[in-house]
């Protein structure tokens, strides 16, 4: 094994930077405080948190209505979180 | 009218300059069970949800970073979508008690990270063989996680508290750090010895995520 040397760096707000840009996105996307009881929906490999069940079907529906065929025909996904009592 | 959920605060959060959020709909605060609520409202929710959806991740991000450069915050996983008002009201007077206690606790930190991990991790081993291969990963495996006590040792007073995990191909180190402390954590890190072949990045400040502790185990 040939490694380089040990390197330690400093992320910065700069955008531009990929690994910036997946700090960020990993924060935004996968951390953060998520509601248990509700239906999650994955269209288009993003998870969609929508919350008050009795109303989840509309909309899905409406937002279906406003996607472009390819997305809404594509592969949508549900999957029922644990409810809390 | 649906609502974009970014984050709750304390009732002393202001806007704090803000004015557009995701899909430059204006970023309202509401007050709900004795919390700051900070929300954008659209008759039509999938326009938040915009293709491409890093966009809306980034904008997003802005408004929540925007909102901690000055108060605590708990932010939402992009996107969280109540279908109302009194839908979001529900949810927070049932949440109200833990919210403020995760605010008041970590009113005055912020969260630094650690990725720790060997560069192109899957393609970097030179090896003959597959089971050298194997091995050669868990040398690795066991350098990172030996080097994240050195990480942790060199935050030393700056860091209350360290959590970490592994993922496939790194180590992540989470520190809670106060702000005042931010400084000298960074400094005290720089000053960590990095192996050969590893790779330590750090990030942060970021909103407390990592280490709110919900009672019914949800993050």
């Amino acid at each position: 094994m040939n490694d380089g040397p040990g390197s330690i760096v400093f992320a910065q707000d700069d955008l531009q930077d990929d690994f910036s840009l997946l700090d960020l996105l990993d924060h935004v996307l996968n951390q953060g405080v998520i509601l248990r009881g509700n239906l999650v929906i994955s269209l288009a490999g993003v998870d969609l948190v929508y919350v008050g069940l009795d109303v989840i079907l509309t909309s899905v529906e409406t937002a279906l209505q406003h996607m472009s065929p390819a997305l809404s025909a594509g592969t949508l996904s549900a999957k029922k979180r644990s409810v809390k009592t | 009218m649906s609502l974009l959920l970014y984050c709750v605060a304390g009732t002393a959060a202001s806007l704090n300059g803000l004015h557009a959020g995701v899909a430059c709909s204006p970023v309202l605060r509401l007050e709900i069970a004795n919390l700051a609520v900070f929300v954008s409202s659209s008759a039509d929710s999938s326009g938040w949800l915009r293709a491409p959806v890093r966009t809306s991740a980034l904008e997003f991000h802005r408004v929540l970073r925007q909102l901690f450069s000055a108060t605590a915050i708990l932010p939402f996983r992009f996107p969280t979508i109540f279908e109302d008002e009194p839908e979001l009201a529900r949810h927070l007077e049932g949440r109200s008690g833990e919210y403020g206690a995760l605010l008041e606790k970590f009113s005055n930190f912020a969260q630094m990270e650690a990725r720790v991990g060997y560069p192109n991790s899957e393609t970097a081993i030179a090896t003959h063989s597959g089971s050298e291969y194997l091995r050669q990963r868990q040398r690795r495996f066991h350098a990172v996680e030996e080097f994240a006590v050195e990480l942790r040792r060199a935050a030393g007073a700056a860091a209350t508290e360290w959590r970490q995990r592994m993922t496939r191909s790194e180590l992540r180190g989470f520190a809670l750090v106060g702000r005042d402390k931010i400084p000298e954590f960074k400094a005290n890190i720089a000053q960590a010895l990095v192996p050969a072949g590893m790779h330590v990045r750090i990030s942060g400040p970021w909103p407390v995520t990592e280490f709110l502790d919900f009672s019914d185990g949800m993050p």
